[in-house]
């Protein structure tokens, strides 16, 4: 049996490979499959990891790609992602597929995505000088296993299987000519495949097990090999030593990038476009105060919606012409840990990014005006929510209290529109912030069936605020 | 023509993924991790609807893989990690540079080693950017101070690895990558973009790895027509791997240098300020440089001559700039958060030009950015002593 030459890439003859080992058996057989299909050479993908296996690639004529150790499959992963027209065959070691590389084929295996991966098993990591792999028997002997291998030894298949591959299969180098037509169908296959190629290795493995020549381990394959449907009924006892060879697994699913593409026509049906918030600049510049810098600190636990609230602001300030940088912090908690969210307004370029002593402390628990109050600038502000703080005088700083969430839940029966209204009071005191910027940013970041009742607390908050302003000036 | 830039307001990492979307990224395999997990998170919505492909994989050795597949493809893809996740990046980085696959790798870093500080800030991985891969191999690392920067340096990197054919990684951190600023999106129209020279029509006579006179070879996308074969072994023009002549290899090693520093102009960025006369220049980058340009402005106030000298461009680090921009210059601080990461460059710059200069660096490693009047404490102590 010849196979059509024009398929070799010649000029990397001749192979590394020992004489008697099987991997050109197999090399072959992935040829006569592909002629079989009738593929353009253009149209494949040869991509293989490090090893004996992956010189494979090298001596087809298609487009070759030889990887690092274990990680052809996220290459291929990614080519095939971007190109799926193009037909992705793996060739890999059991070493490369099974040891180093377990992981990636554990979950393309479980994404279905449609790669063939041909595992090239010679019990052995050859290339390197015959250590043992994770599939070298159990008691064998190897470079790295001279008084035999107490590991187990990994059956590639059933990890593929159970995984999710739609496809696999396994057969030897011995069954040369049983080979294209399982690589045929594990091609064919739209999904994940595997077929496994258990492939005599004489120099690494048979020299140290007791096959004194290449045939040797030919016969053994033939000797120990059942087929699937004989296996069925024989027991586990009878099957011990035994290569259960043919099509184990065949269940086509539905394909990853096919589901993907299903994904991105239904987004783009539903015209679901999640695109950054536009701010439009120099709207409200009314009350154009010069600011050289201000800081607030607004405080208090997780949420409170205070994160929410300096977006807010800053985008109110950035209406205002002026620049605005907003941080964060909060503990590990998601919910109900202590939770900081600082903002920075000036005309200038801010350099330095962070808040060290507030201008104005929004101080939403007792706990964080315990802590920040005594960080406030002399001739500062502190507003209190007095539903949760008692304050305690600080020289040299205004502090306005309002019971902020005891008014959203009793104004409004929503506590959610405590920032809300914090926002207004703020508004109200400050004679640098507009309400219109700040009501434009509060419209614009809230959901349009929340819209309302947020116009109501926001406003209920600037009324507020320029009454406390009153109260103190009178 | 009316085209008013966009005005976003966007946290550091945000602004990373639309500087992506802009340089027309369509590819990103990612793995969740702190402090840069938005930026997946932004990129598995909106690539899907600019079609193109979005994958979370099983780890960041399998991200990096990906997009050095998706790249040879055709793609312009791009990963984004922080500290351990960059060290399993750095495997298949490393194959990135010697088989020329155009990549963008973004860090954003936070405290280590190991598990470290993963949610605080630190400048741990400027070492790691530039060595973190074994070999001798090229690499060309951006470090951007703000948002607005961050987004504009995105693009940038995309445009450099697909000139040069060269993994670029943007270096952030933690505070640059989670803090919020304004930033101005220009028209698509007025954003340059940068592709990767294709190979002329001859398919027979390809040479994958035979450079043009810049050092870069054409590439062609596999699948193209353009049948070769590729892999991380050191390999001559053809691609075929080639371990018994050191010629192939010197010359190999030495081109994916010299496609850098031939280049270095159009690959160097840096700001100055005041340096012409400086007597002393603070150098610093990322977050940090910002309460160092403050300290600066402040010490000018005061009437002292000091400078700011901030590297965008790490790696390659800017030699010639560093030396010109000093010219006046007695005294050198660095303030950094490692313990002397590029202060040991900069020794290394002077070093081999053979001038001295006092280099005092300031170091943090607890996460806390510098104040500004630390650095100023600093520049004052400078000028009395």
């Amino acid at each position: 049996m010849s196979i059509n030459k024009s398929y070799l890439r010649t000029s990397e003859f001749p192979s590394i490979w020992c004489p008697g080992c099987g991997h050109g058996i197999i090399t072959q057989a992935a040829i006569r499959a592909i002629e079989q299909l009738g593929w353009d050479k253009d149209e494949v993908y040869a991509v293989s990891g490090i090893g004996c296996s992956a010189r494979t690639p090298a001596y087809m004529d298609f487009n070759a790609v030889q990887t690092t150790h274990g990680r052809a499959i996220t290459f291929a992963t990614g080519m095939k992602m971007f190109r799926p027209e193009k037909k992705v065959i793996l060739f890999l070691g059991d070493g490369d597929c099974a040891s180093i590389g377990g992981n990636h084929l554990l979950h393309a295996a479980r994404r279905n995505i449609d790669l063939t991966v041909i595992v090239m098993n010679n019990y052995i990591y050859g290339m390197t000088g015959g250590q043992c792999s994770p599939t070298t028997p159990h008691e064998s002997r190897t470079s790295t296993t001279v008084f035999g291998n107490i590991d187990r030894e990994l059956d590639i298949c059933a990890v593929a299987i159970a995984a999710g591959a739609t496809f696999v299969a396994r057969s030897t180098a011995y069954h040369a000519a049983q080979l294209p037509r399982l690589i045929n169908q594990g091609i064919a296959n739209k999904g994940f495949s595997l077929i496994e190629v258990i492939s005599p290795c004489p120099t690494g493995f048979g020299a140290n097990n007791g096959y004194k020549a290449p045939a040797d381990m030919y016969d053994m394959l033939r000797d120990v090999s059942i087929s699937v449907d004989k296996a069925q009924s024989m027991s586990k006892a009878e099957l011990k030593g035994k290569i259960v060879t043919g099509i184990l697994m065949n269940e086509p699913d539905e394909e990853y990038i096919d589901k993907y593409d299903a994904m991105v026509a239904k987004i783009l049906k539903n015209g679901n476009n999640s695109e950054m918030q536009v701010i439009e600049v120099g709207p409200e510049t009314g009350k154009n105060i010069p600011i050289d810098r201000y800081e607030f600190c607004l405080s208090g636990f997780g949420g409170q919606g205070l994160i929410l609230a300096g977006i807010i602001l800053s985008e109110a300030m950035i209406r205002q012409n002026k620049n605005a940088v907003h941080n964060q912090s909060y503990g590990p908690q998601a919910r109900g840990g202590a939770s900081r969210s600082d903002v920075i307004i000036s005309d200038r370029e801010i350099n330095y990014p962070e808040v060290t002593h507030p201008d104005f402390l929004l101080a939403m628990t007792q706990d964080s005006f315990n802590k920040f109050s005594c960080s406030v600038k002399k001739g500062g502000i502190i507003l209190c929510d007095s539903t949760y703080v008692k304050p305690d005088p600080i020289e040299g700083v205004q502090c306005f209290e309002y019971p902020i969430t005891g008014c959203a839940k009793e104004t409004f029966g929503e506590v959610k529109t405590a920032n809300i209204i914090a926002l207004g009071i703020m508004t109200g005191l400050l004679d640098f912030v507009s309400q219109e910027a700040v009501e434009h940013a509060v419209m614009s970041r809230i959901p349009a069936k929340l819209k309302e009742l947020n116009q109501r607390a926001f406003n209920l908050g600037c009324v507020q605020g320029r009454q406390l302003v009153t109260r103190i000036l009178k | 023509m009316n085209r008013r830039p966009k005005v976003l307001f966007l946290q550091g990492n945000e602004a990373c993924a639309e500087g992506a979307l802009a340089a027309g990224v369509n590819f990103f395999a990612g793995y969740p991790i702190t402090p840069a997990t938005e930026i997946a998170e932004v990129l598995s919505r909106r690539i899907p609807q600019n079609g193109g492909k979005f994958i979370q994989m099983e780890d960041e050795l399998a991200c990096m893989g990906a997009v050095v597949g998706a790249s040879l493809s055709g793609a312009k893809s791009m990963t984004a990690t922080s500290g351990p996740g960059f060290t399993l990046v750095q495997e298949n980085l490393g194959y990135a540079a010697i088989s020329e696959v155009p990549c963008v790798i973004v860090a954003v870093q936070r405290g280590g080693p190991s598990t470290g500080l993963p949610t605080l800030s630190a400048q741990a991985d400027v070492m790691q950017a530039r060595w973190g891969t074994h070999g001798d191999h090229p690499v060309i690392v951006l470090c951007p101070s703000s948002v607005s920067e961050t987004f504009h340096l995105t693009i940038r990197c995309f445009n450099l690895a697909e000139a040069y054919r060269v993994p670029v990684i943007l270096l952030t951190d933690a505070i640059v990558g989670h803090m919020r600023e304004k930033v101005e999106i220009p028209d698509c129209e007025d954003i340059v973009l940068v592709n990767r020279k294709k190979p002329d029509k001859n398919v027979k006579g390809y040479l994958p790895y035979a450079p043009d006179a810049d050092g870069v070879p054409p590439m062609a996308n596999l699948g193209d027509g353009y049948r070769y074969y590729t892999s991380g072994c050191v390999h001559d023009e053809t691609g075929s791997p080639k371990m018994s002549d050191p010629t192939v290899a010197r010359n190999l090693i030495n081109r994916l240098h010299s496609k850098i520093s031939q280049n270095r102009d159009k690959i160097v960025f840096c700001e100055e300020r005041y340096t012409s006369n400086a007597k002393t220049v603070v150098i610093a980058y990322g977050s940090v440089a910002r309460p160092a340009i403050a300290a600066v402005e402040q010490a000018r106030n005061l009437g002292l001559k000091v400078g700011l000298f901030r590297p965008i461009t790490l790696w390659p680090s800017p030699d010639e700039e560093i030396l010109k921009a000093t010219e006046s210059a007695d005294t050198i601080i660095i303030p950094e958060m490692n313990l002397g990461q590029y202060a040991g460059e900069v020794a290394r710059i002077f070093g081999a030009s053979g001038k001295s200069i006092k280099i005092i660096n300031i170091n943090e490693t607890g996460s806390e950015l510098f104040t500004p009047d630390q650095i100023l404490g600093c520049i004052r102590e400078v000028y009395e002593s």
